[in-house]
């Protein structure tokens, strides 16, 4: 016999749901939505709704969004030419934080995990030929460093090829900031065969001795 | 039969996926222990930490592991070597090689050779050559450690194979002489079996097509009837539009 009440019990048993939320989390949560913030609870039950109701996949990068195009992909201060592959929409977020990048974007969802069941169709590849067509000058395969990751990879690398247009993979390397004694023999490695050469310190001619 | 714990062992991950909220649920490769489950705990994601992100397939490693139920617990791994650098098509054969040993060897039972064999065939795809010799050399071992492997010098009534004769390799007992031309995959030139019986294995071009074809059919044998999903994505890396083209017979 439970101890709440069913609506309790099964409120519980929602939270449960997210990520990282056990029975207590779970308890906890739900009392304080019901003795403390009755209003944010009706806040969080509407955007629940909202966000499901509302929120379809973007026509070109699969990205959450509204209408038919995401923000990202309606602007017209983006490169066109430039599609940057990620498997998911935190990639994104990620890559948006850091503020260098003004291409467009295509989401996987996912990665090519053969063991899995998991191919081309599942991850809806049939379709990046056509988004290839739309004017994209170079493939940006942004996908993780793991083997899944590079399968992925290499197969929309050949795609990219196929359809004459040019791929190039993201490097991998010691992070900034991080010291060679603790990067594991496999970035390291990475990281001395995608080595590129030093540029030349630039235009010596305006500085002197005394410039500094 | 059940888990023996290990301090150390060589192995490799086969497959991992994630388990619970921050574990895996790794598949190994043990040369001691054959194939083994194992629950790797607070090793999901952060790769960065050289934890997680040491625990990929392709990667020689050292394991340790307690516990003797079906699923025993990572207690601690470390690398054992570089990481193979398996890149586009050597990397699909890796994940062929993975799923050959996940779809035909069974949990706990012990494949030293194999994972020698394993290991070679790893460092062979990692050396930008033909991958076939490689593919081939492997499963040629796979079939013999499981005691799936054609007879390859002598046919099923103990005569020696001979050159010029074709041969009806059937699942069930030795190679039988035919009529040849072979018709269809089960039936080789005695050219190719005693190909097949040379160590190590160099199959000269004109015999290549009947060596994959024999190898297919005695995989696809054992895996009763369920495609390999490895070889699925290798065929639609060469689809030429993979939109309107039919999709490709099973063999």
């Amino acid at each position: 016999m439970s101890l709440f009440a069913p609506p309790l019990a099964r409120l519980i048993e929602a939270l449960r749901l997210l990520p990282g939320v056990g029975p207590k989390s779970a308890q906890r949560m739900a009392f304080h939505l019901l003795e403390k913030d009755r209003d944010g609870a009706l806040v969080l039950a509407g955007a629940l709704r909202d966000a499901l109701e509302i929120l379809r996949h973007c026509r070109d990068c699969r990205m959450y969004c509204e209408g038919e195009l995401c923000l990202i992909c309606q602007s017209s201060h983006r490169d066109e030419g430039l599609l940057c592959v990620v498997e998911t929409p935190a990639d994104v977020v990620a890559i948006e934080n850091a503020g260098f990048y003004r291409g467009k974007y295509f989401i996987l969802m996912g990665h090519l995990s053969p063991l899995d069941g998991i191919g081309p169709e599942e991850l809806g590849l049939d379709r990046f030929p056509e988004r290839l067509a739309q004017g994209v000058r170079e493939v940006i395969l942004a996908t993780n460093p793991t083997v899944e990751g590079e399968a992925t990879a290499h197969f929309l690398a050949t795609l990219a090829e196929r359809a004459g247009v040019r791929a190039s993979r993201i490097a991998h390397g010691v992070p900034m900031g991080g010291e060679l004694t603790y990067v594991d023999s496999g970035t390291l490695s990475h990281a001395f065969s995608g080595r590129h050469r030093v540029a030349h310190s630039g235009d010596v001619s305006d500085s002197t001795t005394e410039t500094l | 039969m059940r888990a023996t714990p290990a301090s150390l062992a060589p192995g490799y991950v086969l497959h991992r996926r994630p388990y619970g909220e921050t574990s895996l649920l790794a598949e190994l490769f043990t040369r001691e222990s054959g194939r083994l489950g194992v629950i790797a705990k607070g090793a999901q994601g952060r790769g960065g930490r050289g934890r997680g992100g040491g625990l990929q397939p392709f990667q020689p490693l050292l394991v340790s592991w307690r516990g003797r139920g079906e699923l025993p617990v990572l207690a601690d791994w470390e690398a054992a070597g570089p990481p193979l650098p398996l890149q586009g098509d050597a990397l699909l054969g890796g994940f062929y090689l993975n799923e050959l040993l996940l779809r035909l060897c069974r949990r706990h039972d012990p494949h030293p050779e194999l994972f020698l064999a394993y290991a070679r065939a790893l460092g062979e795809l990692g050396e930008a050559r033909p991958l076939v010799l490689a593919l081939r050399s492997f499963e040629k071992a796979l079939l013999d450690s499981l005691g799936l492997g054609p007879m390859l010098t002598e046919d099923r009534s103990g005569a020696p194979i001979r050159p010029g004769q074709w041969y009806r390799c059937s699942p069930q007992g030795g190679p039988q002489p035919i009529v040849g031309p072979g018709r269809g995959p089960w039936e080789v030139p005695g050219t190719a079996l005693l190909a097949l019986a040379g160590e190590p294995l160099v199959i000269p071009p004109e015999l290549q097509a009947a060596v994959n074809g024999l190898f297919r059919v005695l995989i696809a044998d054992q895996l009763g009837g369920a495609p390999l999903r490895t070889r699925a994505l290798w065929q639609a890396l060469r689809r030429p539009a993979p939109a309107d083209l039919p999709r490709e017979p099973e063999v």
